[in-house]
């Protein structure tokens, strides 16, 4: 007997020949056109927040002077939550901060999954990058101190351009000479839309109609004839036209007081390593604030961890700004042990 | 746009780019597996990022990518395939005819029997043995249950052998 048919299924797929370049431009093209498009908000109600995206960020201007105000002062005026949910959050003022000192700063983000850390993103060449990064790690060490967080680690990236397959000269004019006679075109029917993009590498025509779905039924037809129209009469008929709508559907949630109040506790929770907390997230309905710990349910100090928790979270909600947010709606806090037990 | 949303789509954005460049040459080799020539493997797999991309909110976790990423390109593939089916049917016809001609059985080989697989089979062995796919998992990807998943998999296993003849089978 031979090898068996899934080995040798597995190594002859593996043989299709990659065509590397274009499969990198065909992916480049595909990331371009997904940059210009809004994010689409999620259908189904995500029931762990933070672990969701793996990933969360926090960023909220805020005047500095707060930033290096004493906690332990702070902190015996109100409980600690309430101190977090009052400041901004700290990759805010960690960037306001860093730009004030006048570094080139590209992003801050702070991330909990699967590490507790915060990244600074600073733009400019290596040499820039070296020079500064031991001074921008000291003062985002000091800010971090200045609040009391003691979980993170600071990781310092520079900022990546992205590069662009470039057009030649005479794909660029091109470009030109098409993006204008559509325009044009598009302008004398009175056509609404939103943007015409000209791709040369596979020679199409993106049209994005302006309006609801109803007015791009009406019109992708004549659209589309106004555009090959266009194109004929720049000798450009071999490009494909596409007609799209995707004006973004933006779903904003009204009074989403889970993630407001949500963000908050888990910036508090998991920036203090005493808290022991990896995860944190709500269900909307009923609304329920999920924390989940690093301890062990048998652990003796686990149910009073569990208490410590739920009673700064039941102080924050006790706050006056908080209160008004959750005007009288009941709800529920959940803390979990590392493998999944209930604490409380 | 706010400095929390900036902060946050980057790294977002940079975040999906990573875990793309691992999956790239699959997502390449599997849509070739469908739709047969290079252009048109390519214009699937482009589709498909561009999904992925704009729906990787809907992603829950990082170590899941590369099978909801082989989800959609899949879905993409067989969109493409049913919207070009008028077209392509009758240049296919020429092609299998063509082979018949020229005497498949001497260059049959494993990659050529799993091309000519019909669906389900195909998208069912290439999920199982190409991208070690669950039982489970390839059941939620095909929306049917596990048990018709391994009459599938027996199926595409037996027509492959019967395909490849005595050479191959176990």
């Amino acid at each position: 007997m031979k090898q068996d048919t899934p080995s040798v299924l597995k190594n002859e797929i593996d043989n299709i020949e990659v065509p590397q370049d274009k499969l990198d431009i065909a992916i480049q093209k595909a990331l371009e056109k997904g940059k210009k498009q809004k994010i689409k908000t999620p259908k189904n109600k995500l029931p762990i927040y933070l672990s969701a995206a793996a990933i969360l960020f926090f960023s909220v201007f805020i005047g500095s002077a707060f930033v290096f105000a004493p906690v332990g002062s702070m902190a015996s005026k109100i409980p600690y939550l309430g101190a977090v949910f009052q400041s901004d959050e700290v990759s805010d003022v960690i960037m306001k901060e860093l730009d004030k000192k006048g570094y080139k700063i590209n992003s801050v983000s702070v991330s909990y999954i699967p590490t507790k850390e915060v990244e600074v993103n600073i733009m400019g060449n290596d040499q820039y990058f070296n020079a500064v990064k031991a001074d921008v790690k000291k003062d985002v060490q000091q800010i971090l101190q200045a609040k009391g967080y003691d979980s993170y680690n600071i990781k310092l990236t520079k900022y990546k351009e992205l590069k662009n397959p470039s057009l030649t000269e005479q794909q660029q004019k091109d470009k030109q000479v098409i993006t204008e006679a559509v325009s044009e075109e598009m302008a004398k029917k009175k056509y609404n839309f939103n943007t015409i993009e000209v791709d040369p590498f596979s020679k199409e025509v993106f049209v994005d109609l302006k309006g609801d779905i109803s007015y791009y039924d009406d019109h992708k037809d004549l659209a589309k004839t106004a555009v090959r129209e266009a194109l004929g009469k720049v000798e450009h008929s071999d490009y494909k036209v596409n007609i799209t709508n995707s004006t973004p559907i933006i779903i904003k949630k009204q009074d989403d007081i889970g993630s407001d109040i949500t963000s908050k506790i888990g910036e508090g929770l998991l920036s203090k390593k005493e808290y022991k907390v990896t995860e944190v997230g709500y269900v909307e309905d009923p609304l329920t604030f999920n924390i989940k710990t690093s301890v062990n349910a048998s652990d003796s100090s686990s149910r009073v961890l569990a208490q410590k928790i739920e009673k700064e979270v039941k102080q924050l909600t006790e706050l006056k700004n908080v209160k008004e947010k959750l005007d009288g709606k009941a709800y529920k806090v959940v803390i979990y042990s590392k493998d999944g037990e209930k604490l409380n | 746009m706010s400095f929390y949303k900036k902060a946050k789509k980057q790294r977002d954005e940079r975040a999906f780019e990573e875990l793309l460049e691992k999956e790239k040459q699959q997502l390449y080799r599997i849509a070739f597996l469908y739709v047969k020539n290079e252009t048109d493997a390519l214009d699937v797999v482009q589709d498909a990022v561009y999904k992925a991309f704009i729906n990787r909110d809907t992603l829950d976790k990082e170590e899941y990518f590369s099978t909801w990423i082989t989800r959609i390109l899949i879905n993409t593939a067989l969109n493409f395939l049913k919207s070009k089916k008028k077209i392509v049917l009758s240049n296919e016809i020429d092609r299998i005819n063509n082979a018949d001609n020229e005497g498949m059985e001497d260059r049959i080989d494993v990659l050529e029997a799993v091309k000519r697989l019909e669906e389900p089979y195909k998208t069912t062995i290439i999920l199982r043995f190409y991208k070690d796919f669950t039982i489970k998992q390839i059941g939620e990807t095909l929306e049917c249950p596990e048990g018709t998943v391994k009459t599938h998999i027996h199926r595409a296993m037996q027509k492959l052998k019967h395909d490849l003849g005595k050479e191959y089978a176990k």
